[in-house]
């Protein structure tokens, strides 16, 4: 099988401390620096972290695959790239298919709107074509439980409904690759339950690649194939699930 | 047979956004229809205040400069000469305003998943032009009244230049917007400024008097300043008096595409990296 994402010595780097009149300096210096074609000597290095360090990865068409790591190991801003939400300091990322991200469900929602105008509106904002949400509103609206609250505004609807509304939408889209960041941790168990019911009839698709997020270890184990452990910004493991889950115990 | 994408450090060419904005057409749609479904959700008077704000700063600038300063109107009734200009003014300056806002307004949606990054400020000012043609049909109005009262207005063919002007408006409003975008995502000085400035740039163009009516020694201003020929263009089309020397106008085009084009190459360099700063 061929790879479907492709990661070449990814690196992103962020700045530390707050913005100020001193990044203007900065700023200014380094503009005036690259006019002149020179290197700026006054960069120190300690203002900076390295959020990813040189990730390499292939991942196959079809896997599923899982992504731990301790908080602030790199997880999300991985996701992030891939996700085209930012972009990387240095390094590529090839993908190949159309690609999906859930890092939050009800992106875009609107307190204001309709649950129905909300649907359209978050789906557009995540790529769904109108047609296709035509479609399948039906099928959002059911499986979301909230057909006769559907012409309410959400800034009426409970938390709850909001969430599966969301959610609902979000897994309409047709894609090849998608990535999932831990929203299946919201929601009453009931609703739970009947998200990893779906979450398991999409990644049944042999040809949809997954990349799931989670610190729920006994779900990455149902779901995911192979794992990614992440540490410090690089990658420490990438294999079995049970091997990765044992050494992210033990460290 | 699919399509491989890559994700890197390089900013997005022209080419890339054109297409992308094409794409967006849907996107674009929905948050044009979700700021306009805000617009009358929030109050009874909403739509009403639309109107009522360009017609009492008309009145004001009525009584103020011409009753009292005495500054001509071309032959044209006062409150349609001020009516005209103040729609488009606020057209200009709310617009303006709005669009350098977008990019921290969205912010969250932006942290979140990847769409166009100029769908919101080009949904912004199609809002803006849609409040606009509220107006302008208010003035339509205001303009019968008075051509059927006693006001004889020449109306010739230079008012089928109107939409041309007005789409002219929207790309300065566009280029300066995602300017501003793109500063405000690091340094918010800018909007301190912004306020105040279009107040004081509103006083370097035709809005309370006419072009014709400046001193010889200053109108070499309507070369630097791009707005001074459209605002004097879209007053006189309506009106049937002769347009702007077409130097001037022709100057406003050049300066506007070169506003575009930085504006535009601007953005692209800082929106890959957006939602890290914001």
């Amino acid at each position: 099988m061929s790879p479907v994402i492709e990661i070449n010595n990814l690196c992103k780097e962020y700045n530390l401390g707050s913005i100020s009149y001193k990044n203007f300096i900065k700023d200014f210096k380094k503009f005036y620096f690259n006019l002149l074609g020179k290197d700026d000597l006054s960069l120190k290095s300690e203002d900076k972290i390295l959020a990813l360090n040189n990730v390499n990865l292939k991942i196959e068409k079809g896997k599923k695959v899982g992504l731990i790591g301790k908080n602030g190991s790199g997880k999300s801003t991985l996701l992030k790239i891939i996700s085209s939400i930012t972009a990387p300091t240095s390094g590529l990322v090839k993908i190949i298919g159309n690609i999906q991200s859930l890092l939050e469900v009800g992106v875009g929602f609107h307190p204001e709107l309709t649950g129905r105008e909300n649907i359209y509106l978050s789906g557009s904002i995540i790529g769904i074509k109108k047609n296709i949400i035509d479609t399948k509103i039906d099928s959002i609206i059911d499986f979301a439980q909230i057909r006769e609250y559907i012409d309410t505004p959400v800034k009426r609807y409970s938390s709850g409904m909001i969430v599966r509304l969301g959610f609902a939408v979000t897994t309409t889209f047709e894609s090849d690759i998608l990535i999932i960041d831990e929203v299946l941790a919201v929601g009453d168990l009931h609703f739970r339950e009947s998200s990893i019911k779906k979450m398991k009839e999409l990644s049944n698709d042999n040809l949809k690649t997954i990349i799931f997020v989670s610190h729920n270890m006994s779900l990455i184990k149902d779901f995911c194939e192979q794992t990614i452990l992440m540490k410090k910004g690089k990658v420490d493991f990438f294999g079995s699930t049970e091997i990765a889950i044992e050494k992210y115990k033990n460290s | 047979m699919e399509t491989q994408r890559i994700i890197d450090n390089k900013n997005k060419s022209f080419k890339d956004i054109f297409f992308e904005v094409l794409n967006s057409f849907e996107v674009i749609f929905f948050l044009v229809k979700r700021d306009f479904v805000i617009m009358y959700k929030q109050t009874i008077l909403g739509p009403i205040w639309y109107l009522l704000q360009p017609l009492i700063t008309s009145f004001v600038f009525l009584i103020i400069f011409n009753k009292f300063a005495n500054i001509p109107t071309n032959g044209i009734p006062p409150l349609l000469f001020y009516l005209i200009a103040n729609i488009s003014w606020i057209f200009f300056s709310s617009t303006f305003n709005s669009t350098s806002l977008t990019l921290i307004n969205n912010a969250d949606i932006y942290k979140k998943v990847y769409f166009c990054r100029l769908a919101p400020p080009i949904a912004n000012i199609i809002i803006g032009f849609i409040k606009f043609l509220f107006q302008f049909i208010l003035m339509l109005f205001v303009y019968m009244w008075y051509f059927f009262s006693d006001f004889e207005s020449q109306i010739s063919v230079t008012c089928l230049f109107l939409p041309l002007f007005l789409l002219h408006l929207s790309i300065i409003i566009f280029a300066l917007g995602i300017f501003i975008c793109s500063f405000t995502i690091k340094y918010r000085d800018l909007l301190m400024i912004l306020n105040f400035g279009t107040q004081m740039l509103m006083f370097a163009t035709p809005v309370i008097y006419s072009f014709s009516s400046i001193p010889e020694k200053y109108k070499f201003f309507a070369y630097i300043n791009p707005l001074i020929p459209i605002f004097e263009n879209i007053r006189n089309s309506l009106f049937g008096l002769p347009l702007i020397d077409f130097n001037y106008y022709l100057s406003s085009i050049f300066v506007t595409f070169i506003l575009f084009f930085l504006g535009l190459k601007i953005f692209l360099k800082y929106e890959k990296n957006l939602v890290d700063t914001i």
